[in-house]
């Protein structure tokens, strides 16, 4: 202990700013910095904009739209009736269900055509070949009758205001075309993995995303919970062959003009893995779509072109340079710290753990300021220390992994995900896209 | 069908005379003549009579005792016939249709034929009737000496199929009753069968002349239109044919997201599922409702509550021989059960009964009535049928619910009536409001989407009230209340 003082001591603050570089340089500047001026900006926009966003609400109650809300998915028969139930408490009730089953092999068929049968359904609808979860929601899109389209998971449930939360923004701001609900743990108890997943929903998925709506640089609205204008989907033609669905069609959203709006107050609650092998796995399949949409896809964006705009490039930077570059920056930057302070790493170690837990604590201070449901999250304050090691470590080689291996083998077109059938032609699309792009 | 009449005259003359008319009546067959009362008693056994002219005078006995011998016929289906008025009274109290004082006139005849045919009408057919057509069938089969008794396909039949000899004595109306008759003689030992066949009929009148077709489950409109939808696996686009055909080349079909040209299906795309449309009321869905009308009555039925039958072709066994051959008798019992459950008659009887009783002794009776009130709604969609199965049902559970002593009865398919005895209307009525819980639990847990509304009315019984009275005041609240 007296040695890690002395060490310190030794270093003052420019040899500690001179070890944790990493640290001051993009990730305090990144998480904390920007997080609060972001956070005062929405609160003092919310203050002065609150008659706004009454009037938005009027407007809402006074159209009282007809909306569509599409649950696509497959073998999630089981979740249909507490879905329905949660549907059933919402404030906004003028809605047409449209749940596609996608090839299930269980029971679920059975099950939602009985609900269609006793009114709880809309419409159920079956693919007897199972064709991915882009199809599946391209389906129901098809027959949405809503002026709006709200994109659920069969495991989620909602705040009983969820639906019309969501709904305002298109009423509060002009030229809206997509918005975002926030997504927060529903198993949160269940596991050490699922507590932590808690914790990083709370702060990356609130608050990051409401940073970036601030910035109008929301580059992705979770499939779990997502409102989409009808028109401007059937405009694109709905979503495109996944996985990364969700963040292509923000994109695509995007590409065409129109804003994508995030809501804190529209709250829904998933399931998450509670495992960390699933997470894994789970984690692994979001990452490869950042290479594959953000780099292949979607790289016009990255370039000076007639569809460039800086709002979008920075969307897209922002994402590349934080998930994708730092992430293998932070390799290298162990790699320095090691190499130059070889004697020293216990006390480091130490330092860095101290300094990151602090900085999670102060990061997990917006949390309670956004959300509405402040006393359940105090439960979560005792695993924030861990939260070093889950972000920094676990979910960093996770995310590596992934990169590398999509980098190289392009292993998200043989993700058991979607069908065989779908990935191959989705490829064979997106190897045009490169040609194209490479041969102007 | 005829009926098999049978004279019973010591007079020559008026035999013959009355042979002419029978020969005559387009609804008479002569099936036999005795000239005394010991040929009438063994002709009576050796055949199957629907209607008997009986005269009183017979130097062997009287008509009446010919009666008393053969107790199993139905004096409904007698007529007297006597050169005397004097055995009026007799003939009433056994029951006898008609009583024609010799000489009659034609008219007069046909007038008392016709009352005996509307008796037949109103019992439907006898048990008589079908023992004497198995008798026939077994004969016909026998004497052609046929090794497989099979179902001819027939357009103009009521099921679609006859059985030679047997479907051509049962009317349009009653065809399907064909084949309860072979049942019943299967269950006797007088045929063996094999299974042919199986097809289904009308719930509600028989007839297996149905049209399939697939209606709107909304609105049950047989107006749709089903498409196949095209899944484009390059872009995940999911949309009727319709979509992706263009007026400048209906052959090719092209992506309207992506633009392309579909090339083969299995490679770019697939046709993963069907949807219907409704032109009425623009329903969406997938799983049509597959109904039934039924060309005679107009039923429209949900395929799932249609009655399946089943076809065979059956086998003669020796006792069919021997019953064929008139070695055995005949003798099959159509069981009613339904008139142990609708029974007012008995109802009554007992609790006439009861009231007597309770002159004699101090206790407490009670009668209640539970209606069902919704329940038509259930018998229209299952058909008769069924609908008398869930009657036994009820009938059953609910004479489980109540003591030995008391007495339950269904006054009509709706309504039930109980008599509970040695019991006060308080106790009473918890008695029934249990029983009407353990009914509606029957009935809604067997039928999706139904709920069962019933209502009672418990009434003591009084020594001052006739039994008629107690049941017309136990109606005349359920009048009330509807």
């Amino acid at each position: 202990m007296i040695n890690f003082f002395e060490f310190w001591n030794q270093q003052g603050i420019d040899g500690f700013i001179r070890i944790y570089w990493f640290y001051f340089l993009f990730e305090f500047p990144r998480y904390i910095i920007l997080d609060f001026v972001f956070l005062l900006i929405f609160k003092l926009n919310n203050h002065f904009n609150k008659e706004g966003y009454e009037a938005a609400k009027e407007n809402l109650w006074k159209e009282c739209p007809l909306i569509t809300i599409i649950i696509p998915g497959k073998d999630e028969g089981s979740n249909y009736h507490s879905l329905i139930q949660s549907l059933k408490e919402q404030t906004y009730q003028n809605y047409q269900l449209i749940i596609v089953d996608d090839g299930s092999e269980d029971d679920s068929d059975i099950i939602g055509r009985q609900m269609q049968k006793e009114g709880m359904i809309d419409l159920f609808l079956k693919n007897d070949e199972r064709g991915g979860k882009a199809s599946a929601s391209n389906l129901g899109l098809r027959y949405a009758r809503g002026k709006y389209v709200i994109h659920l998971d069969a495991d989620t449930s909602f705040y009983r205001n969820a639906i019309e939360e969501v709904l305002i923004p298109f009423y509060q701001t002009e030229n809206v075309g997509a918005v975002g609900g926030t997504l927060e743990v529903k198993n949160s108890d269940a596991s050490l993995a699922t507590r932590f997943q808690s914790i990083e929903y709370l702060m990356i998925f609130t608050t990051g995303r409401l940073v970036a709506s601030s910035l109008n640089i929301l580059r992705i609205i979770s499939g779990a919970f997502g409102a989409f204008r009808t028109d401007i989907l059937k405009e694109l033609g709905g979503w495109d062959v996944g996985p990364g669905m969700d963040g292509d069609i923000t994109l695509k959203i995007r590409k065409i003009g129109y804003k994508v709006e995030y809501t804190p107050s529209a709250v829904c609650l998933t399931n998450v893995p509670p495992s960390f092998r699933e997470l894994a796995n789970q984690r692994t399949r979001w990452s490869r779509s950042l290479v594959r949409f953000r780099l292949r896809k979607h790289r016009d964006f990255l370039f000076p072109s007639s569809q460039f705009r800086l709002l979008d490039f920075m969307a897209i930077m922002d994402n590349v340079f934080y998930n994708f570059i730092l992430n293998f920056l932070w390799w290298f930057y162990i790699l320095e710290i090691v190499i130059n302070f070889t004697p020293h790493m216990l006390n480091i170690f130490l330092g860095g753990f101290i300094l990151y837990t602090i900085s999670k604590f102060i990061e997990f201070g917006v949390v309670p300021i956004l959300s509405s449901n402040k006393s359940d999250k105090i439960g979560l304050l005792p695993y924030i220390p861990g939260m070093t090691f889950y972000t920094g470590f676990y979910i960093r080689l996770v995310r590596t992994y992934a990169y590398i291996r999509e980098l190289f083998f392009y292993d998200s077109y043989k993700d058991d995900w979607n069908p065989d059938k779908t990935s191959k032609a989705a490829r064979e699309v997106e190897d045009q896209i490169d040609s194209v792009f490479n041969n102007p | 069908m005829k009926l098999n009449s049978l004279i019973i005259d010591d007079d020559a003359s008026f035999r013959v005379f009355l042979k002419q008319l029978i020969e005559k009546h387009e609804s008479l067959a002569l099936a036999g003549i005795a000239e005394n009362g010991k040929q009438a008693i063994e002709l009576l056994r050796e055949k199957s009579i629907d209607l008997m002219f009986l005269d009183v005078q017979m130097p062997d006995m009287s008509g009446f005792e010919v009666l008393d011998e053969v107790k199993n016929f139905d004096p409904t289906q007698v007529i007297i016939t006597s050169g005397s008025s004097a055995h009026g009274t007799k003939a009433f109290d056994y029951g006898i249709t008609d009583y024609l004082v010799k000489p009659f006139t034609e008219e007069r005849f046909e007038e008392a034929v016709a009352r005996v045919k509307s008796n037949t009408r109103g019992t439907q057919y006898t048990t008589t009737l079908i023992n004497q057509v198995l008798g026939k069938v077994l004969f016909y089969i026998h004497t052609r000496d046929i090794q497989d008794y099979r179902p001819l396909p027939l357009r103009d039949a009521k099921l679609g199929y006859i059985y030679p000899m047997l479907t051509a004595n049962l009317d349009f109306g009653r065809e399907e009753k064909g084949l309860d008759i072979l049942e019943m003689a299967e269950q006797e030992g007088f045929l063996t069968s094999s299974f042919i066949d199986s097809f289904y009929t009308c719930n509600n009148c028989y007839n297996s002349y149905l049209f399939f077709r697939e209606t709107c489950p909304k609105c049950q409109s047989a107006d749709i239109e089903s498409e196949e939808q095209i899944h484009h696996f390059p872009c995940a686009y999911v949309g009727p044919v319709s979509d992706f055909q263009r007026s400048s080349d209906p052959t090719a079909l092209e992506c309207p997201k992506c633009k392309r040209t579909l090339k083969h299906i299995g490679v770019d795309y697939d046709k993963p599922s069907i949807i219907f449309t409704c032109n009425r009321c623009d329903h969406t869905f997938q799983d049509p409702l597959v109904k039934a009308k039924c060309n005679v009555c107009n039923s429209d039925i949900q395929v799932e509550n249609l009655l399946k039958k089943n076809l065979k072709a059956y086998q003669l066994t020796s006792l069919g021989r021997d019953a064929a051959l008139g070695k055995v008798i005949i003798d099959l019992d159509e069981n009613e059960e339904m008139e142990d459950i609708i029974n007012k008659e008995t109802f009554h009887k007992l609790l006439s009964k009861e009231i007597e009783r309770k002159k004699e002794a101090l206790f407490e009776s009670t009668i209640a009535s539970i209606n069902l009130e919704n329940i038509s709604e259930i018998y229209d969609s299952i058909g008769n049928q069924n609908s008398s199965k869930l009657v036994k049902e009820i009938f059953e559970l609910v004479n489980n619910e109540i003591n030995r002593s008391d007495e339950v009865v269904f006054q009509s398919m709706v309504t039930i009536w109980l008599l509970l005895t040695e019991k006060g209307v308080e106790k009473a009525t918890t008695d029934i409001q249990r029983i009407e819980k353990r009914i509606k639990e029957l009935v809604d847990d067997n039928y999706d989407n139904f709920s069962l509304s019933l209502s009672n009315t418990v009434k003591p019984v009084v020594t001052n009230k006739t039994a008629s009275e107690h049941l017309q005041e136990l109606n005349e609240v359920l009048l009330e209340r509807s």
